[in-house]
């Protein structure tokens, strides 16, 4: 590839050679007038020297000095004077030397790859500007395996990480790759002299190139071993599919055609199985007679959870207890109500049924049996390969480090001595290796043990391919030069394995041959070009054994205990890969809505009795107690604790992933939880905590949980009234239209208006449209704009100052009455009676003077429905903003858009005074290239991710969702080259093309044919505070709850 | 060589002054001018002084004033780049024009108050460090004074003394 | 002459046996002596405010608005609060010479000059919280339509901020030169009595020649006729287009039609108790007690009762409309059961108590003749109209529709700073004020001098009973 851009390179520059172009149709009837031209720029000398030198008396007739003259220089001087005065400062910039073939200034190349970190795995493509990735788009080939969580979203800022190893070294010096390899090579020849074990301890790693590589450095180092090590390793799960299906893969499940899930503390919207099901799970709840029904059984109020029609909340044991007494139940066995309750349900739905659990290898087992006893069709029968961690053979690799066996150790960007609860066994062990290679990203405790350290190539910067899936092969390419002076660990095995300067040390080489095997007939380029195909890993799995009595007995081993804690990782971290990220860091977690910070999560109940405070202060932010949580004789100190209604009574929950040292600045926060985690069973019995007495401050994006009974801000229906009751209907209508009651009778609202309205019938107009209920809340399309707009990260004191740039937030509330339960005469209006029992204590709600405890948190019900509702500008066609800025830097566009006109901004601030959304953010610092903001605007690398399509603003100005203008403006320019009109999904903003449940939906509504106008149509929409009468471009869909009563 | 003379009467009392001015007009003396601490009410009608015209001239500075609100924001409102701003009508001035009354009234005071105030100025020849245009000083004070320009100085004199005059002073015109 | 007369059961409002000398004395005493001690001390506290303040402004200007307690939900706090209290204050002043001269009360001689001249000081400070509260000072002169390099490129005369600076700037200058037009006879005569060269100098520039010549006193007279006239509506037009600001406004507790009454009507509620508060002061320092009599204080605490009352009808109907319209959103506006116990519950209270409940002892003639009580009572009203503004804007703003966004506004030390700021500015331009200007209309005064003066009204009896 790299030989081909030169050639046509070449090409270009001999093509450009004998080109002539002309000026002008005078310059081409005269082409000696460029000529002439370029000798003068003025047609008439100016006698600069002179007017600059001094004029003797009387000579100043001589020097020829016209009126003219002087003019032309007054113009010049004027000019340039003005051009002085300009704002805008002066950036130099330095063309191409010669021009890339593919790389066209100001237009973005797109490259399918494959996102895997040795954590999440992605199809992918890179958006690159300029050779700069700057965008993580999913790819739409690959359908499941191409969507885009938070984590892959924000992956393009990790590539430009300030902090990482960016240098060989030797013995803690800089070296060369070339000095660097002498020492590994020497410890390679030793150690297969002296017969021992050459270890490449490596994270999960699905790549059949790279495993056909490491077999061919095995046959050069017969005593090497390849052992996984994973942070997070599935192992629990693995080892249940060992024992059910025979082989460590994960099974893959669909529930586009399910009606009934039923999950035992399993994440499966986050993380379950290697991956998150949220895409057919949308699928399965669009609303209707066979909407897939959720049960949710957890300790942790989970983003799953959080998204179930029905939430038992419970604690570990009490679940494994359920678990057990449902798989009883469907075998004819005794159970209790509750579990009766499900097993009847189940029943019921039979073969369009599933179970998940999670949490040890028993709950996995019988979640199995039990989908095999009900001929679960959720069950695909593929298999998910992207988690191999083998917890017999890591202990046998501890073994042989221990018997002083491992002559060399590997370790590829994997650092158990911070993510496991055996870290500080294993840095003792370190000991007994004579050489370590660590290739580490950050100057971590590995880094630190090894003797040589080659630095880790990023995704973006690497060649590779991957098998996740039976029957799905995917390739990775690089979409910049390395940044670093990095390699990736396949090119070092090769060094390693052909020695130096071997002409087949080049990865790439390697990668076409051995994909050749593997992609059948499509060429290399053309599977490249697509990202995704057919083929790799074509094993299947299928039920051939498991033991539900062995299964049952351990999960009774979990013994019921005062408080059980329940490990967990959260949306924006994972396993905490990229825990050095701001983008992530500062991503409010979607139940919690805290940002920058892990926690012990605990039951208002328990709060209270352990007598833990979570107040708010006087800027309505938390504090929070901290306390020591011990299990198991391994205490963590400072734990702040966050009180979180539907947390199980008895049950604690915290967040892995956190509190790394020596990863960089914006990694160092919350606390480690990794020294409790065994590497297999998340859910842990025998917990105590004491309190420390002293507070945590915690830094919150949304502090007031509860809708004040304001339910029509984020309506909810249940099924049955959604299938029997019109939407409209007189008296127990669920979704009523608004209507005015004026002199001339009751009139839609939508209807009146002070004036005639603006003409935006031609041309486009866009509409936006958000389903609540398929909004799982993941925070993919929060990340997703922020790249794409430059969002500033903030840090965690401004956020505490409620100063966050989100220019869409995804606002969380606890409803505790559902709207079956209200009094419909009242169409859905709270009565304080109401309100009180359903735990929402009014006065209470917002801090009662008389009572100091009554916090915000104390009031949501024990057990609360989650509501999940993505808030952006909404572009309102009376738009309150636009009305009150003194000199209109916001004003409408024909096409809809609400626009913002920064450089034009005064930064008066009324216009978020007065917008009733509360989306505008204000610029209160400036917060690129300002120490204090160090994060990634604060360094040149980190402003490589900058699009630069849209302005970085300036401290003082007003921002806010432009509904990416930027990028239906570039749609309309391409369909107007090529002439044509614009097609319906076509146009699109990054929150949209984020969203991997098609939550979200653009377009042009003027458009008869679109998707947006159809739903425009839907009973379930509704506007947000349509009585304000702003006329939003964003409309929602009311949410839809698959339940009868409210609880089971 | 000319007889006429300059002639200042000084009362010590308003009620005097205007006998004074009285007596002066029945006996066809013409006065040149009074000074005063404060405005004697009535002083103006017995000395038969015309109606001041200033408040005529501010109307016409607040009808100028008005007319220059109104041309401004039709001007760059509706005129030169007319903006769907909150959806509100920007085509026709008419249709804005409520929008606009506040700085129209605001303009219309501004231009009548300041420019009849210049008006004033100008009409009194006074300026910033203008001399002091009163002969006597303590006509700011508690002192009212009347000046004459008479050839017969006997006949102002006389006049005054009977009206309770406190001082005269005779100069060469 | 009928001019002449006034009914003889009137108090009077000049004291004591003066003749037209001995008011001139009276009035320019302050400025020919030299300053007290007490005035150097409150000079230099408030010199060192002053200071302390702009030292606060340039941070903020420097750092960003950051440096202040706002966020994402209160985009306004103190800045405005400030500002709106300030404009408030500068209300009584021009009420009093405006409108009180068109319905010829004669008691408004003694105290307009000071009332105009706190007006305008007043409106110094508030001018200032618009434009230090802009993201962007140095680009701030957009808010005015001029021409510019993109030609096209306006005001947007929709906006009520920008309203604001067409009302404010008015507002500003009006007053002002309604002001010194009046000083003009009065440096007139300080010119004429100053002995040291360069007090002549600088009275001489300031008198503009003035010499009373009877024409000139017809004209000055038709003057200020016309500008009271002007300056009426201007006074009740500012602040009611300062309540535009919230009033235009879609934010629930803003967006309320009872605001331009109720804002002008505690403006001159706060107004008055400001001029109190300074008036008894000057009165003491610059010995004007004759002038400045008990009536005067007396009729001013009237007005106070009367335009207080008028606030606590608009605080009823805030409150009833709150819970009668049913509206949830309603529920949390500044004035609502919800405010009552809510987070900020002691800024609620602090206005009841401050501007309903303490003035109200101004029913009782024994209080409102009192000067302690006087004082006391107008500055706690003072206070209370601060936080009728706090409430306004930061309780409604901090708990307004969606609650995903409630936060709260907590002050920062340079919030604070900016506010002490202003009050010392304020008190540096009134202690010179005091010593450099004829803070009494001396020659307005002496027309009634025989009017009401205690010896003419005296010898008026005497005549009736012969």
């Amino acid at each position: 590839m790299v030989n081909v851009i030169i050639n046509n390179e070449k090409l270009e520059v001999s093509m450009a050679s004998n080109k002539i172009q002309f000026r002008s149709i005078h310059e081409l009837e005269d082409p000696t007038l460029t000529g002439r031209l370029a000798q003068k720029e003025f047609l008439q000398e100016i006698p600069v020297d002179e007017q600059t030198g001094e004029l003797k008396p009387n000579e100043s007739e001589s020097t020829g000095t016209s009126r003219r003259d002087f003019l032309k220089l007054l113009g010049f001087s004027t000019a340039a004077v003005t051009l002085a005065a300009c704002e805008a400062p002066v950036i130099k910039t330095i063309p191409y030397v010669v021009k890339p073939h593919e790389i066209i200034p100001g237009v973005p190349n797109y490259y399918a790859s494959t996102y895997f970190d040795g954590y999440d795995f992605a199809s992918v493509l890179v958006k690159t500007r300029e050779g700069r990735p700057i965008k993580i788009e999913p790819n739409p080939m690959a359908n499941g395996l191409g969507k885009t969580n938070a984590r892959a979203q924000a992956s393009v800022l990790s590539l430009y990480d300030n902090d990482k190893v960016k240098q060989p070294k030797l013995n803690g010096k800089d070296e060369t790759f070339d000095k660097v390899d002498d020492f590994v090579l020497k410890g390679l020849t030793d150690a297969q002299a002296g017969g021992k074990r050459i270890v490449l301890l490596s994270h999960s790693f699905a790549s059949p190139t790279f495993k056909k590589l490491f077999a061919d450095f095995k046959a050069k180092y017969p005593t090497a071993e390849l052992v996984t090590y994973d942070a997070v390793p599935y192992s629990a799960a693995l080892d249940a599919a060992q024992e059910v299906f025979g082989q460590r893969a994960l099974p893959v499940y669909d529930l586009s055609k399910t009606q009934l899930v039923v999950s035992f503390q399993a994440d499966f919207l986050g993380e379950f199985n290697g991956g998150t099901l949220e895409t057919s799970y949308a699928a399965a709840r669009k609303p209707g007679p066979d909407m897939l029904r959720h049960i949710q059984i957890e300790s942790n109020l989970s983003l799953t959870g959080a998204n179930a029609d029905t939430r038992i909340k419970l604690k570990p044991s009490a679940i494994n207890k359920v678990l057990v007494e449902v798989y009883n139940g469907l075998n004819g066995g005794a159970t209790s109500k509750e579990a009766a309750e499900i097993v009847k349900e189940l029943q019921a739905k039979g073969s369009n049924a599933v179970v998940f659990a999670d949490g040890s290898k028993g709950a996995h087992v019988l979640a199995h049996l039990i989908n095999q006893k009900l001929g679960s069709t959720a069950f695909t029968g593929k298999a998910n390969f992207l988690k191999e961690f083998d917890g017999a053979r890591y202990q046998e690799f501890l073994s042989w480090m221990n018997a002083g066996q491992v002559g060399v150790l590997i370790s590829n960007n994997v650092n158990p001595i911070y993510s496991n609860n055996k870290g500080e066994d294993f840095k003792k062990l370190l000991a007994k290796v004579p050489t370590i290679v660590a290739i580490a990203d950050k100057k971590n405790e590995m880094y630190k043990a090894a003797k040589a350290v080659i630095p880790v190539a990023n995704w973006l910067e690497s060649w590779g391919d991957m098998a996740p899936q039976t029957g799905v092969y995917t390739l990775m390419q690089p979409t910049i030069q390395k940044i670093y002076k990095s390699r990736q660990i396949e090119d070092s095995l090769l060094v390693w394995m052909n020695g130096k300067g071997n002409p087949a040390n080049n990865y790439y080489d390697y990668l076409k041959a051995n994909a050749a095997t593997l992609i059948g007939g499509t060429t290399f380029n053309k599977a490249l070009y697509n990202g995704v195909l057919e083929g790799g890993n074509t094993a299947t799995l299928s039920y051939t054994g498991g033991n539900a009595a062995q299964a049952a007995t351990e999960l009774g081993n979990l013994k019921a205990s005062e408080l059980e804690l329940v490990l967990y990782t959260k949306t924006s971290m994972g396993d905490g890969t990229q825990a050095n990220n701001p983008w992530l860091q500062e991503l409010p977690d979607p139940i919690t809505r805290m940002t920058w910070d892990n926690y012990l999560t605990m039951s208002p109940k328990d709060a209270k009795q352990l007598g833990i405070k979570n107040n708010l202060n006087a800027r309505m932010q938390l504090d929070g107690s901290k306390v020591n949580l011990t299990v198991n004789g391994v205490t963590i100190k400072d734990v702040p604790v966050f009180v979180q209604p539907g947390q199980a009574e008895g049950s604690l929950g915290l967040a892995l992933g956190y509190g790394k040292k020596d990863s960089g600045k914006v990694a160092e926060t919350g606390v480690n939880a990794f020294p409790l985690f065994d590497g297999s069973n998340t859910v842990l019995s025998n917990v105590k905590i004491e309190k420390t007495g002293d507070d945590h401050e915690f830094a919150g994006i949304q502090l007031q949980n509860t809708l004040m009974g304001r339910y029509e801000i984020a309506r909810e229906v249940p099924l049955d009234d959604f299938l029997h009751v019109k939407f409209d209907d007189e008296k127990l209508g669920w979704n009523k239209p608004l209507e005015y009651h004026t002199i001339g009778g009751a009139l839609p609202a939508g209807k009146i208006d002070l004036w005639d309205a603006f003409d935006d019938t031609d041309g486009p107009h866009f509409n936006l449209s958000v389903d609540l209920n398929s909004c799982t809340g993941c925070g993919a399309c929060v990340i997703a704009c922020q790249a794409e707009n430059n969002v500033p990260v903030v840090g965690k004191e401004e956020v505490r100052m409620s100063r966050d740039m989100y220019w869409l937030r995804i606002d969380r509330y606890y409803t505790t009455i559902m709207p079956e339960n209200l009094d419909k005469n009242k169409d859905g209006k709270l009565s304080q009676a109401e309100a009180v029992d359903g735990g929402l204590d009014v006065p209470g709600m917002y801090g009662h003077f008389l009572d100091k405890d009554s916090g915000i948190l104390n009031h949501p019900a024990d057990n609360p429905d989650v509501i999940f509702q993505p808030v952006m500008c909404q572009h309102c066609n009376h738009a309150p903003c636009e009305t009150v800025c003194p000199v209109a830097a916001t004003s409408h566009g024909k096409q809809g858009q609400n626009q913002m006109a920064y450089n034009r901004c005064i930064g008066t601030r009324y216009c978020a005074n007065n917008c009733p959304y509360k989306v505008r953010r204000f610029n209160w610092f400036t917060y690129n290239l300002n120490d204090k903001f160090d994060f990634n605007q604060n360094n040149d690398l980190g402003r490589m991710v900058l699009n630069p399509d849209v302005v970085v603003r300036t401290r003082g100005v007003m921002e806010k969702c432009s509904m990416c203008i930027q990028m239906t403006q570039n749609v309309i320019l391409e369909a107007k080259k090529d002439g044509r009109t614009v097609k319906d999904g076509e146009f699109s903003t990054a929150c949209v093309n984020a969203c991997a449940t098609g939550a979200m939906t653009f377009g042009d509504i003027n458009d008869k044919s679109s998707k947006v106008r159809e739903l425009y149509g839907s009973n379930r929409r509704y506007t947000l505070l349509e009585e304000i009468g702003t006329k939003p471009n964003v409309f929602y869909h009311t949410k839809v709850r698959n339940r009868k009563e409210q609880n089971v | 060589m000319s007889t006429t003379k300059k002639i200042y009467g000084i009362y010590a009392d308003d009620d005097d002054l205007l006998n004074g001015v009285h007596a002066c007009n029945d006996k066809g003396i013409k006065i040149n001018e009074v000074y005063t601490p404060f405005p004697v009410h009535g002083l103006d009608k017995a000395l038969g002084l015309r109606k001041t015209r200033i408040s005529d001239a501010a109307f016409l500075y607040a009808v100028y004033g008005i007319t220059i609100g109104t041309l401004v924001t039709w001007y760059t409102m509706n005129h030169d780049w007319p903006q769907n701003i909150g959806g509100k009508p920007a085509f026709l001035w008419a249709h804005n024009m409520p929008a606009f009354v506040v700085p129209m009234f605001e303009l219309m005071v501004f231009c009548a108050a300041h420019m009849m105030s210049l008006t004033f100025l100008a009409r009194n020849k006074m300026y910033p460090g203008c001399p002091p245009q009163n002969p006597d000083p303590r006509t700011t004070d508690d002192k009212f004074m009347m000046e004459f320009v008479t050839d017969d100085v006997d006949a102002v004199k006389q006049v005054l003394i009977d009206t309770g005059v406190e001082e005269i002073t005779v100069k060469d015109a | 002459m009928s001019g002449h007369y006034e009914a003889p059961i009137r108090e009077p409002l000049i004291i004591g046996h003066k003749t037209y000398h001995d008011i001139s004395n009276d009035i320019a005493r302050p400025i020919e002596e030299r300053a007290g001690k007490l005035w150097w001390v409150s000079f230099w506290i408030a010199l060192t405010l002053f200071i302390y303040g702009f030292g606060c402004i340039a941070y903020t200007i420097g750092t960003g608005i950051g440096a202040w307690g706002l966020n994402r939900t209160n985009n306004w706090g103190w800045d405005i609060t400030n500002f709106v209290w300030w404009v408030g204050i500068g209300h009584a002043g021009t009420l009093i010479s405006a409108v009180l001269l068109l319905f010829r009360q004669r008691w408004r001689m003694s105290v307009n000059r000071s009332a105009e001249a706190m007006t305008i000081f007043a409106v110094v400070q508030a001018a200032i919280f618009p434009v230090i509260h802009m993201g962007r000072v140095w680009v701030g002169y957009w808010v005015f339509p001029l021409p510019n390099q993109f030609s096209s490129l306006w005001t947007n005369f929709n906006s009520p901020l920008l309203w604001d600076v067409f009302a404010i700037s008015t507002y500003f200058s009006v007053s002002t030169v309604f002001w010194f037009m009046g000083l003009i006879p009065d440096f007139a005569m300080i010119r004429d009595r100053a002995k040291t060269p360069w007090t002549k100098r600088i009275y001489t520039f300031l008198a503009f020649g003035w010499g009373g010549k009877a024409k000139h006193w017809q004209r000055f007279e038709e003057l200020s006729l016309v500008l009271a006239g002007l300056a009426t509506p201007l006074v009740f037009s500012v602040h009611t287009t300062v309540s535009f600001d919230f009033a235009t406004s879609v934010i629930k507790g803003w967006h309320s039609t009872i605001y331009p009454p109720y804002f002008v009507a505690g403006a001159i509620f706060s107004g008055f108790a400001m001029v109190q508060t300074l008036l008894l002061v000057a009165r003491k320092v610059c010995h004007l007690e004759d002038y400045i009599t008990m009536y005067h204080i007396e009729i001013m605490n009237i007005v106070i009762i009367v335009t207080g009352g008028m606030v606590t009808v608009a605080y009823a109907t805030e409150y009833f409309i709150a819970w009668y319209s049913g509206s949830r959103y309603e529920d949390f506006t500044y004035l609502s059961p919800g405010a009552a116990t809510g987070p900020y519950w002691w800024a609620f209270w602090a206005l009841i108590i401050c501007n309903l409940v303490i003035p109200a002892l101004f029913w009782f003639k024994r209080i409102r003749t009192n000067i302690i009580a006087t004082f006391i009572i107008a500055l706690v009203i003072n206070i209370g109209m601060w936080f009728e503004r706090f409430d306004i804007i930061v309780i409604n703003i901090a708990r307004d529709y969606l609650p995903s966004g409630w936060t709260m506004f907590k002050p920062t030390i340079i919030d604070v700073g900016v506010f002490l700021g202003t009050i010392g500015f304020f008190s540096v331009l009134f202690l010179l004020y005091a010593r450099t200007f004829p803070v009494i209309a001396q020659a307005e005064l002496k027309t009634i001098l025989k009017i009401s003066g205690e010896t003419y009204k005296a010898k008026d009896e005497e005549d009736e009973h012969h």
